[in-house]
């Protein structure tokens, strides 16, 4: 289920989300939260044709790295036609893991219709998660886009977990195994 | 609980650091936030299942190699 704006205030007084700065009440929409954009982009830079294999066995990503990745610090950046970039947003977002909730983070209409996405496949912030959220930028439209730092860039959908993640239960079970629960008497 | 963990490099992010693990088939990586790092390692949360050496627990970020959840030797652990 999808938390509306006033539940979503309500989670975040009763810090079931944190997300700080804090955004203002503007930012909130009927069922989600408008993130804004960090001054720090990544950049892959090619490889001269050799590829990249992340199945393979020794596949050492920070090697891939040191070696491809340029990170840069600036307050605007152009996002040229087909162009890939790694970017942040600039609100840490933590989702307690017993708070029973996760969210989704979308992209925006108004950058949408331009050609810009902000993820390729995963959108999903989990229970549990705790940063800055890492978006996967591209542009797919004619024209060179600039971001600018501070800009509305994505938006988040907070929805209701069932029940609480393993790795966050420390319910009566907690040392029993699913399926292996004793049954208690009962008068 | 607490698991080691080797910092390689800053970054992607400008809150995070990119960690190497042990896990009981060969060395991982994952990029996670700072904040969850300290002397004794990364926070992982509660240890899921344990065999008398080894430990299954939940990464709090995706690995390089795609995986959550990835089994540990138990040395590796310290509480939290």
């Amino acid at each position: 289920m999808i938390l509306t704006d006033r539940e979503i205030e309500i989670a975040l007084e009763r810090r079931q989300i944190s997300i700080e700065p804090r955004p203002p009440r503007e930012a909130l929409s009927s069922t989600s939260m408008d993130l804004t954009l960090a001054d720090t982009f990544a950049e892959w830079l090619p490889r001269h044709g050799l590829p990249i294999r992340p199945g393979a066995r020794g596949y050492v990503y920070s090697e891939i790295a040191r070696e491809l990745q340029r990170r840069v610090k600036r307050n605007q950046y152009t996002l040229s036609p087909r162009a890939f970039v790694l970017a942040w947003t600039a609100e840490r977002v933590s989702i307690p893991v017993n708070s029973r909730l996760a969210a989704r983070v979308e992209g925006k209409s108004s950058l949408a219709r331009l050609g810009v996405g902000i993820h390729i496949t995963a959108p999903t912030v989990h229970s549990g998660f705790e940063g800055q959220i890492q978006l996967e930028m591209f542009n797919f439209g004619p024209n060179p886009i600039v971001l600018d730092a501070g800009m509305r860039v994505c938006q988040l959908i907070f929805e209701q977990t069932v029940g609480t993640p393993e790795k966050g239960y420390h319910g009566s079970f907690a040392k029993q195994a699913p399926g292996k629960r004793k049954r208690t008497r009962t008068r | 609980m607490r698991l080691k963990c080797q910092i390689l490099m800053k970054g992607p992010g400008p809150s995070e650091a990119t960690v190497g693990i042990a896990t009981a088939d060969g060395e991982e990586e994952l990029v996670v936030d700072t904040a969850l790092i300290d002397d004794d390692g990364l926070e992982i949360g509660r240890v899921l299942e344990k065999t008398k050496d080894r430990a299954l627990v939940e990464l709090p970020r995706e690995s390089a190699s795609g995986r959550w959840r990835v089994w540990v030797p138990r040395s590796t652990l310290a509480p939290a």
